[in-house]
């Protein structure tokens, strides 16, 4: 069993070392086109429908206007170096570049399985009950 | 991560510096949370005990650099009926992403600390604790997303001396956009956790009889005669989830999760793995099957509804379901004979069947300033069905709120 995770470990570490180096390279044009559809939270809805007020509905559904049929998301990508001068131009400032990158990786930041993810069910508004709610939290548990 | 208390205000001095200095360079973002919950049944077990408590949030972010976040926020739980359970805490946070959006590679960093302080009548459990974690996701395809990752945690207990909590999570998941309006997203992986626990094999040191095998002491002299042993407790969890969209205004999910202990199979908890703010409380192997519906049917309006099931099987304890079902009198008083397994089988562990339903609804507003405000109000229903009447219970609760940010 250690040897498994010892050996899972290295394989982390060794990916993490491959991706920070290559994410360090400037200058490297990625094109990434993805499909019209994609659910990284699992709720059901095309992750990439547009929400410009952020405000968690659609903008589709918001202005009643008909379902997008094809939505294209093409992004000029890398990190650091040149491509933050990139981004400089694309976002009007550092909130707003994070909140793209953030988004960007939603389904890494939030995970269904570990000791600590509890038992993610609920309508989950955000508000933290950290000492109460359910699951575990810094560090205590119910 | 220490056993001391963080010096809070030296923390906080260099945290509102560090604020201080970076707000010319990045952008401060303000986010706030208030929430009231009243529950039939605060402790999750069977005396019923009736609370209304709330529960306040305040939080600080800024971006120094457009791949950084510095998080800052306090947080304060005030019970009104089990009053010793309010508690404040404080959490710093910091997220990296070095990757840019689009890139095929991305990499998430992220730790944190905090602190968290309960009322006198509950202050053993005093906390620090500390995180850090590291996922890679990689678009394989345009139509699938994998990741890879690993979290560690620690807590120490403050007012405890020796007693602290490791656990870590490794993990790995695939995304596919499937044809239509759908996804499967597979996560598995394994979990960790140091435990202390009674072996239930009998040292020399104590009687045998009739050569036994093993061998579960139901009088707690005898348990205190048993030495400890300290290990990591491992699960492995499997977690496929299918979504899909119904319609334009409403989307869906069924998840499965299955959670199988790898290296548990005859040691019992010192200590109670269940009871309120227990460490043990999630440490569990079984099923859940869930169903979640999102909807923008009522305009202006999310509604979020869903209904779960679980079927829990926990680790024999030490506490009182052992002691007080067994009645071996005699020669043999203080022991009975019976293997982890037949005691499973004969019920001298928990074993839960959970049923629970929510309901949500949240109505979000956005302004052309930036200012978001949105109030929500969730019902939610539990049904705990146990083999030990200490927790057979229910459970209505309501929680009404609002989030805002700007």
């Amino acid at each position: 069993m250690y040897k498994i995770v010892i050996n899972f470990l290295f394989i982390l570490l060794f990916l993490l070392v491959i991706g920070i180096s290559s994410a360090l390279q400037a200058g490297t044009e990625i094109n990434v086109t993805r499909v019209n559809f994609v659910d990284y939270d699992g709720d059901g809805f095309d992750d990439l429908a547009a929400d410009n007020n952020e405000n968690g509905i659609p903008d589709y559904i918001e202005e009643k206007k008909s379902e997008p049929i094809v939505e294209v998301q093409s992004v000029l990508g890398d990190s650091f170096g040149d491509q933050a001068s990139q981004e400089g131009d694309i976002y009007l400032d550092n909130q707003e570049a994070f909140g793209a990158r953030d988004f960007a990786i939603r389904c890494m930041s939030s995970r269904r399985i570990g000791l600590n993810a509890g038992e993610e069910f609920g309508a989950g508004n955000g508000l933290g009950v950290g000492g109460s709610g359910g699951g575990c939290q810094g560090g205590v548990c119910r | 991560m220490s056993k001391y208390r963080l010096p809070y205000a030296l923390l906080l001095c260099l945290v509102l510096m560090i604020f201080g200095s970076l707000s010319q360079a990045g952008d401060i973002k303000v986010e706030f949370g208030s929430s009231t919950i009243s529950t039939q049944n605060v402790l999750n077990n069977s005396t019923d005990i009736y609370d209304a408590y709330s529960a306040t949030v305040i939080g600080l972010k800024t971006y120094p650099f457009h791949f950084l976040e510095i998080s800052l926020s306090g947080e304060q739980d005030v019970y009104r009926e089990v009053s010793g359970l309010s508690n404040s805490s404080g959490n710093l946070d910091i997220t990296l992403i070095p990757t840019a959006p689009g890139a095929r590679l991305s990499i998430l960093l992220s730790g944190g600390i905090s602190g968290r302080k309960y009322h006198e009548d509950f202050s053993s459990i005093d906390n620090n604790y500390g995180q850090v974690s590291a996922v890679l996701g990689y678009q394989v395809q345009p139509n699938l997303f994998a990741r890879l990752g690993g979290e560690f945690r620690s807590t120490a207990y403050i007012s405890t001396d020796n007693d602290y909590k490791r656990d870590i999570d490794l993990f790995a998941g695939l995304n596919l956009s499937l044809l239509g309006k759908g996804s499967l997203d597979i996560e598995a992986g394994f979990s960790g956790t140091n435990y202390s626990f009674k072996d239930a094999y009998l040292p020399d040191s104590i009687p045998h009889w009739d050569q036994p095998d093993r061998l579960i002491p139901t009088d707690r002299v005898q348990m205190f005669r048993i030495p400890e042993t300290k290990e990591n407790l491992w699960l492995f969890f499997f977690s496929p989830r299918i979504s899909r969209q119904i319609g334009s205004r409403t989307g869906a999910n069924i998840v499965y999760t299955k959670r199988i202990f790898q290296n548990y199979n005859n040691g019992f908890l010192w200590g109670e793995n269940t009871g309120y703010l227990s460490p043990w409380s999630t440490i569990w192997e079984g099923d859940n099957i869930s169903l979640n519906i999102k909807s923008f049917i009522l305009p202006k309006f999310i509604l979020k509804a869903g209904l779960g099931y679980w079927d829990k099987r926990y680790p024999v304890t030490s506490a009182s379901e052992v002691w007080s079902e067994t009645g071996i009198t005699g020669d043999n008083a203080g022991y009975v004979d019976l293997t982890y397994g037949e005691a499973k089988e004969t019920e001298f562990a928990r074993n839960d069947f959970v049923t629970k339903a929510y309901f949500g609804i949240q109505l979000p507003f956005a302004f052309h300033s930036g200012l978001f405000i949105e109030p929500s109000l969730n019902i939610e229903y539990t049904d705990n069905r146990s083999n030990k009447d200490s927790y057979n219970y229910d459970n209505f609760s309501i929680t009404t709120g609002i989030t805002m940010r700007f």
